[in-house]
């Protein structure tokens, strides 16, 4: 072999470990989201289902069942129609259990969203029984966002948000981020529930 | 555009070729539009000759390279033949395309089936296309999510990772400081992919967030033939300089209240339009520059004046609409209630 083709093949070479690594850096899987435990005080505000019916979150939320919650609003174009379509999935799964969980989604634009507009809302993503949808003033609106830490002073600067408790117990799951069925099904089944 | 397209290809070929000679992959560019074409072609011959000259092996690539530009051409003829679905009408496939983008219903009346992150299933009934995108195709930001814009001019062409330089402030430029593509342009073919499947036509994934829908061939091809040609004029009101908006003074109607509608308007418009030249300039130094300089087109209000009784507003406001369109009414004024 002659010099020339010896820095021929090492440059090959090179070239390949070059394209391989760097095949291999983008194909690494980054975490899509954040999961950490928390302890939350809830405060004792009443709220609107979109029944109309005055809900005292508190109650709703230590109802003896699972909880799952999350910060939407009606007319949010993308994030809560994927976390909405992630708890219809949740109820579809669970099937007859379904009411087992409850779901609980809490506007963060209560100026819009009338029980009327959560109503639609429900309907639109086929909710089941056990799914309720939250609206108040704005003023116990923001006590809740802030005591979530999920405080935003402004609807379109939202970030996907997914809190779990288990029944009988002050700790919360905060995932943050989007997440897929598997991820909540896992994270639902580690509540207790079935 | 579709000549475009064909070039984009022809370059990417010719970097495979540059990036096999040993060209660092993050050094190499590819042009933002066609009007670089002959200049980059130039310097790839160029580099072309100098392979020639260091190995004879290098000629054997270049002939490969050769035979694999050729059948790309020719692909790309066939993918171009494909662009209205047959048996359909131009206006028949708009509307159907319409129905499926901003409804998400299927030309059979069904809801489109997808799934979202990865295992969600969802349907057009609860989120179409346009939530995200939006109707015009422009795309949108909610909170953490970027959502790109689906229009044909911006899918069919790359897109950049942050500013475009023009020509001459290219060449002035380090390699490194130079755009490079997000992700190069889609053609029908690699649209599909991406709406059914989630790759861009650099085989990167898309977010899972973007749902992967399940479409038959002939209803990708009308979703595809709409989004071609989505907002590919401005909207009515809407020119290359000008954006008119009108509003609407009822006769009758006391000065002083006329004056509370109008002179607020008028004095935005008179004030944005005098700081448009300043923001025009400035946007040529951002993120963004090209949508910033088009959003700073300058405004006009016209006064749309309604007389007789309210039976009859109707069709004077469509005259007004007819004689000269406005891309949107701002308020207005007239004696009790509209």
């Amino acid at each position: 072999m002659t010099k020339k083709q010896n820095i021929i093949l090492i440059m090959v070479v090179t070239l390949i470990c070059i394209f391989v690594a760097e095949r291999a850096a983008f194909s690494e899987s980054k975490p899509t989201y954040k999961r950490s435990i928390e302890k939350y005080a809830v405060p004792d505000v009443t709220l609107v289902n979109q029944d109309g019916k005055k809900v005292k979150l508190v109650s709703l939320i230590n109802s003896g069942k699972p909880v799952m919650l999350d910060f939407i609003y009606g007319t949010c174009t993308t994030i809560c129609p994927v976390l909405s379509a992630g708890f219809t999935n949740l109820q579809n799964r669970l099937g007859q259990d379904a009411a087992k969980v409850q779901l609980i989604s809490v506007t963060i634009d209560p100026e819009y969203d009338t029980p009327a507009v959560m109503k639609d809302y429900l309907k639109r993503f086929r909710a089941k029984p056990g799914w309720d949808f939250l609206t108040g003033s704005r003023e116990n609106i923001d006590r809740v966002m802030r005591a979530f830490n999920a405080y935003v002073p402004n609807k379109m600067a939202h970030y996907p948000l997914t809190l779990l408790k288990a029944p009988n117990s002050d700790q919360w799951v905060r995932i943050y981020g989007m997440v897929g069925m598997s991820v909540l099904m896992t994270e639902y089944k580690e509540l207790g529930g079935k | 555009m579709e000549r475009g397209v064909e070039e984009h290809r022809i370059i990417r070929l010719l970097i495979l070729l540059r990036r096999q000679r040993g060209d660092s992959p993050r050094n190499s560019v590819i042009p933002a539009c066609p009007e670089s074409f002959s200049a980059f072609q130039k310097d790839s011959r160029r580099a072309l000759l100098a392979g020639m000259t260091n190995s004879r092996h290098i000629v054997s690539v270049v002939m490969v390279v050769l035979v694999i530009l050729g059948s790309a051409i020719h692909s790309f003829a066939a993918d171009k033949s494909s662009s209205l679905p047959k048996g359909l009408s131009k206006e028949e496939a708009i509307r159907l395309g319409e129905v499926m983008y901003r409804d998400g219903i299927l030309p059979s009346g069904e809801p489109v089936q997808a799934v979202v992150e990865g295992d969600i299933p969802v349907e057009g009934s609860m989120f179409s296309c346009a939530h995200c995108h939006m109707r015009s195709g422009l795309g949108s930001v909610e909170g953490t999510i970027i959502s790109p814009a689906t229009n044909g001019e911006k899918l069919y062409r790359s897109r950049k990772g942050g500013q475009e330089f023009t020509e001459q402030q290219k060449e002035s430029l380090p390699s490194r400081f130079r755009a490079r593509d997000i992700r190069a342009a889609y053609t029908d073919k690699t649209l599909a992919q991406a709406i059914r499947a989630g790759v861009d036509p650099g085989g990167k994934k898309l977010d899972p967030i973007m749902p992967r829908y399940q479409l038959g061939g002939r209803e990708l091809q009308i979703l595809v033939y709409y989004l071609k040609n989505l907002s590919s004029e401005p909207s009515p009101g809407v020119t290359e300089t000008t954006i008119r908006f009108a509003t609407v003074v009822g006769e009758g109607v006391s000065r002083e209240d006329r004056d509370a509608v109008l002179l607020p308007l008028e004095t935005y418009v008179r004030d944005r339009n005098a700081r448009a030249p300043y923001y025009k300039a400035r946007a040529g130094y951002r993120l963004f520059a090209e949508e910033m300089d088009r959003s700073y087109r300058s405004l006009s209000l016209q006064k749309w004046e309604l007389k007789g009784p309210p039976a009859t507003w109707r069709s004077q406001l469509e005259a007004y609409y007819k004689k000269e369109p406005v891309f949107a009414l701002l308020g207005g004024i007239v004696e009790g209630s509209w």
